[in-house]
């Protein structure tokens, strides 16, 4: 069963339908909120105001676009909306629940190699989130391979081929500042 | 040599950034989604993660300029509250034992040659002790409510007192010079129950 059969199915008030939609689609409503939010709670929060509302404005959809694309946007923009809201901000000012990495980037690898591991995704995270927003959101959200630069291009509203350019300027940003720490000799 | 470092630092930056984002982790919304979407649409987040109501939101509330713009009127709200609780009369409770007089009949009261009834709030401009325990001004429902809970508390089992009688201005040769006789008997009262107190006899 398609994306669109799925859709049209739960135009009707068929929720099962929609919920077929929610199993297939929700791992990458979070990735795309989990850009935005720092913790993974508040991403799965996001993608759950997005599913719920995605229901809700099913009529508005007119399929020009993928189901798939058409949640992210939605997502997107809670997330947004997350994070400049002025509870978050205060929250972000004051709180230490600042999700860092909890998983090994390759299980199976000796415990030394696993904590390096560790060590340097907490450096990445700490270098991405002091880029500037119109660097970080393209950047990650290329990262999370769930959008096209075109859906991307959508979601932001910036042509593709600038979001190109921004998300090659963050990496190498990146690079220059893990240089700077010693990464690139060290490993 | 430097293209295959640049890749390797590459692949490195690729995995973490996809470790940042969960990637490969699993997710399970479903249960959640359609909870929601079954009560309504209303959020259910996590126990303990309250969230701004729904109205809230159609009211603008999400709005940073909307919350900043109501914590000032909050603000403003608050601060009359409090000037207006700094300047409120002492209850009449903090008279007992003060004797009783009329209070100075104000200069911009009544025209001369004639005498004039004064509302209820106006006659209870009295003074104790030569301090003003009612300001006729002060005709708010929280002072009088005050006031009469006072009266009350003096009063005890008393039958309670007649309306009283309009209060009459006499000239007395100049004219912007006013005697009141004023008959304030609740008033009047409270000395007596301190003097039954302190084992006194009372008058």
């Amino acid at each position: 069963v398609t994306d669109a059969e799925l859709v049209e199915q739960a135009r009707l008030g068929d929720t099962a339908a929609f919920g077929e939609l929610v199993r297939r689609h929700q791992a990458a409503a979070v990735r795309t909120a989990r850009v935005v939010c720092r913790s993974r709670e508040d991403a799965e929060d996001v993608a759950q105001e997005a599913l719920v509302s995605a229901w809700h404005k099913l009529d508005g959809f007119r399929g020009d676009a993928q189901f798939r694309t058409w949640l992210l946007a939605i997502t997107w923009r809670h997330a947004l909306t997350r994070r400049e809201s002025l509870w978050r901000r205060l929250r972000r000012m004051t709180s230490t629940d600042d999700q860092a990495y909890h998983e090994p980037v390759l299980p199976g690898r000796g415990i030394d190699e696993r904590l390096a591991d560790e060590a340097f995704v907490r450096t990445v995270q700490a270098l991405v989130r002091a880029l500037p927003a119109k660097l970080r959101d393209p950047l990650m959200l290329a990262a999370s391979g769930d959008c096209t630069y075109a859906e991307m291009s959508e979601m932001l509203g910036v042509p593709s081929g600038t979001l190109k350019w921004r998300v090659m300027h963050a990496r190498r940003r990146l690079k220059e500042q893990l240089a700077a720490q010693g990464y690139e000799a060290a490993r | 040599m430097s293209d295959r470092t640049d890749h390797g630092v590459d692949s490195q930056i690729d995995r973490a950034l996809r470790a940042i984002v969960d990637h490969g982790r699993t997710v399970d919304l479903h249960a959640r989604v359609l909870s929601a979407i079954d009560a309504g649409g209303r959020f259910r987040g996590r126990a303990g993660h309250g969230r701004w109501p729904a109205f809230l939101g159609v009211l603008g509330f999400r709005r940073l300029a909307f919350r900043v713009a109501l914590a000032a009127v909050l603000g403003v709200a608050v601060f009359v509250l409090w000037s207006a609780v700094r300047t409120a009369p002492p209850p009449l409770g903090s008279a007992r034992g003060g004797t009783t007089q009329p209070a100075p009949v104000s200069p911009a009261t009544p025209a001369p040659g004639g005498s004039r009834a004064l509302n209820r709030s106006a006659a209870a401009t009295l003074a104790i002790d030569g301090r003003e325990i009612v300001s006729p001004v002060r005709t708010a429902m929280t002072h009088r409510r005050r006031a009469t809970r006072a009266a009350e508390s003096w009063n005890g089992g008393l039958p309670p007192l007649e309306a009283p009688a309009p209060i009459e201005l006499e000239p007395i040769g100049e004219p912007h010079m006013r005697v009141a006789h004023l008959e304030v008997e609740r008033l009047s009262i409270a000395p007596l129950e301190m003097d039954a107190l302190d084992g006194s006899e009372e008058e």
